[in-house]
This record gives structure tokens, C-alpha cells and sequence, in this order.
């Protein structure tokens, strides 16, 4: 596969063109990095407002009606409704893993069975998030098992 | 709930597998002889039903460790009421032998446990297949 690279004057805008002969999983994977960098999560941590790479995000859990994202080691509160976040990063890292959690498989360790049949991911910052057995199926799809 | 209902539909068959060989195993060892009633089956199926509700013992929320072990004990007890108590009342061996006493209560520890370490088993495999796959999309992206 070729990359071409333009150099692009100030006043003009930027663009990825991409030339196929069919969108592949890979290439799917890319427009989606792409899409992740480009947006932007508003969040509040207190009084303060502040953006979020989509990226840096472990996890999000809903608590309470209330939606946080955990980061590394940071924990932010959205306004965002959990079912809003999974439509917005379908087909991204993200998955949706239990009712009240989607997680960023870009940032899982590994995966460990619970007890009573539930498995847990080991995130890369140490903590353990619950995956719900019927999410499991899904969990395999998007893995292409 | 409905995630309990497929956790419970799930664990079903393993259930019914175990008390199956329980019930093989006791008979050919107490009743050599006797003749086994159609009752008996659905009997089977009902207790495996009733201790396939323990399930509700553990929350959806995530649980310590320490929670954990404590609902797995009080799970154990609660397989342990089901099954003594339904011998009782449908009359599967002779309450005053101490021998059949203990036997059952082995047997409720080998099923519990066999259940238990094949469940964990299948989810391990499932576990490392979906970290070998992680791996690997892991180095896409």
C-alpha cells in the first residue's frame, strides 16, 4: 500500500482521502483512530471543565445516573449518557462490557475468569473491570473469534 | 435480571449433569435392587432447578474478595439446605443412617466443587483464547 503525504497550504483544509478496493478491518480500524484523535470529551472534574482525549480513557461507568470516565489515574464525571458514548465510539477500542460499563480494549492487559461466571479484564493501570457473561459473545465477535 | 436468567440457563446443564451422577452413583451403592420411579427424574430436574437459584446469592455489582468467599460460603449452605431438605421430603434414603447422612454430604461437596472447577475450566480456555486475540488486536491498532 502506497502513503502519500501532501504538504497543504495554511488557508486550505486538511483531508485523508483513502483509496481502496474494499473497506477491510483494517482499514475500518484506521478511520476509526483517526475519528478517536479528531474528538474530544467534555468533562468536569469539581467546578472545572476540561477536554479529554477519547484515547486516554480506560473506562466508562455509569453510577448512579451519573457517567465517569477513569483514566490512568484520574476519574472525571460526563454528561454524557452512557448509551450516547457507545453510539458515538461504535466501532472504535470501546465495548460495551456490562450494563453500566464500556471499556477501552486499547488499554486491557488481559482477561481472567470471576467467580460465579463472570470474567474480569485486567486494565494496563491495574484495576479489575467486571464483563457480564452476555457480553461475552460479543466480546468474541468484535475479537473475530 | 435478565443477565441472572442466561447465568442461570448456563449453569443449568452442569447441575443437572452432577446431581445426575450423584443419584447413579447413591442408588447403585443403597438400592442396588430396587426399581427407580419416573418421579425421580423430574425430582432430579427440580432440585437442580432450585439449586441452580443459589446464582442469586451473588450481586451484579463487583464484589471484594472477602464478599466473595462469604457468598460462595453461604451459596455451599444453601445447596446444602435444597438437597437435604428435598431427601427429606421425598423420602430418598433412610434419615437415621449415618452413613447415608454422610454420604450425601460428600456428595454435595463433589458436586459442588466439580461444578464449580469446570465452569472455571471453560471460562480459562475462553479467557485465554479472548487474551490471545486481544494480543493480536492489540498489535493492529
Amino acid at each position: 500500500m502506497k502513503i502519500i503525504i501532501e504538504d497543504i497550504g495554511p488557508e486550505e483544509e486538511e483531508a485523508v482521502i483513502i483509496r481502496c478496493r474494499e473497506m477491510d478491518e483494517s482499514i475500518l480500524q484506521f478511520v476509526n483512530a483517526l475519528k478517536l484523535k479528531k474528538e474530544k470529551l467534555t468533562v468536569r472534574q469539581g467546578e472545572r471543565i476540561l477536554q479529554i482525549e477519547p484515547g486516554d480513557v480506560y473506562y466508562f461507568e455509569a453510577v448512579d445516573n451519573k457517567v465517569f470516565l477513569y483514566l490512568e489515574k484520574n476519574v472525571y464525571e460526563t454528561r454524557m449518557k452512557l448509551y450516547e458514548l457507545e453510539r458515538r465510539f461504535s466501532g472504535t477500542d470501546f465495548f460495551r462490557v456490562s450494563k453500566s460499563v464500556i471499556l477501552n480494549l486499547a488499554k486491557v492487559k488481559n482477561f481472567t475468569p470471576g467467580f460465579n461466571g463472570k470474567f474480569e479484564a485486567l486494565m494496563k493501570n491495574g484495576e479489575r473491570v467486571g464483563i457480564s457473561r452476555q457480553y461475552v459473545p460479543l466480546l468474541k465477535n468484535k475479537l473475530g473469534i | 435480571m435478565l443477565s441472572k436468567i442466561k447465568e442461570m440457563f448456563h449453569t443449568f446443564p452442569y447441575i443437572v449433569t452432577g446431581v445426575l451422577w450423584a443419584c447413579a452413583i447413591f442408588i447403585s451403592i443403597f438400592n442396588r435392587d430396587g426399581l427407580i420411579p419416573v418421579s425421580l427424574l423430574w425430582q432430579i430436574l427440580a432440585v437442580s432447578f432450585l439449586c441452580v437459584l443459589g446464582i442469586l446469592i451473588y450481586p451484579q455489582r463487583k464484589m471484594t474478595k472477602r464478599e466473595s468467599v462469604i457468598r460462595r460460603l453461604l451459596h455451599y449452605l444453601y445447596i446444602n439446605v435444597i438437597v437435604f431438605g428435598s431427601a427429606r421430603v421425598f423420602h430418598w434414603f433412610d434419615e437415621e443412617s449415618l452413613i447415608m447422612n454422610l454420604f450425601l454430604f460428600l456428595t454435595i461437596v463433589a458436586v459442588f466443587f466439580t461444578v464449580s472447577y469446570t465452569m472455571l475450566r471453560n471460562d480459562r480456555k475462553i479467557s485465554a483464547l479472548l487474551n490471545e486475540r486481544l494480543q493480536q488486536y492489540q498489535n493492529k491498532i
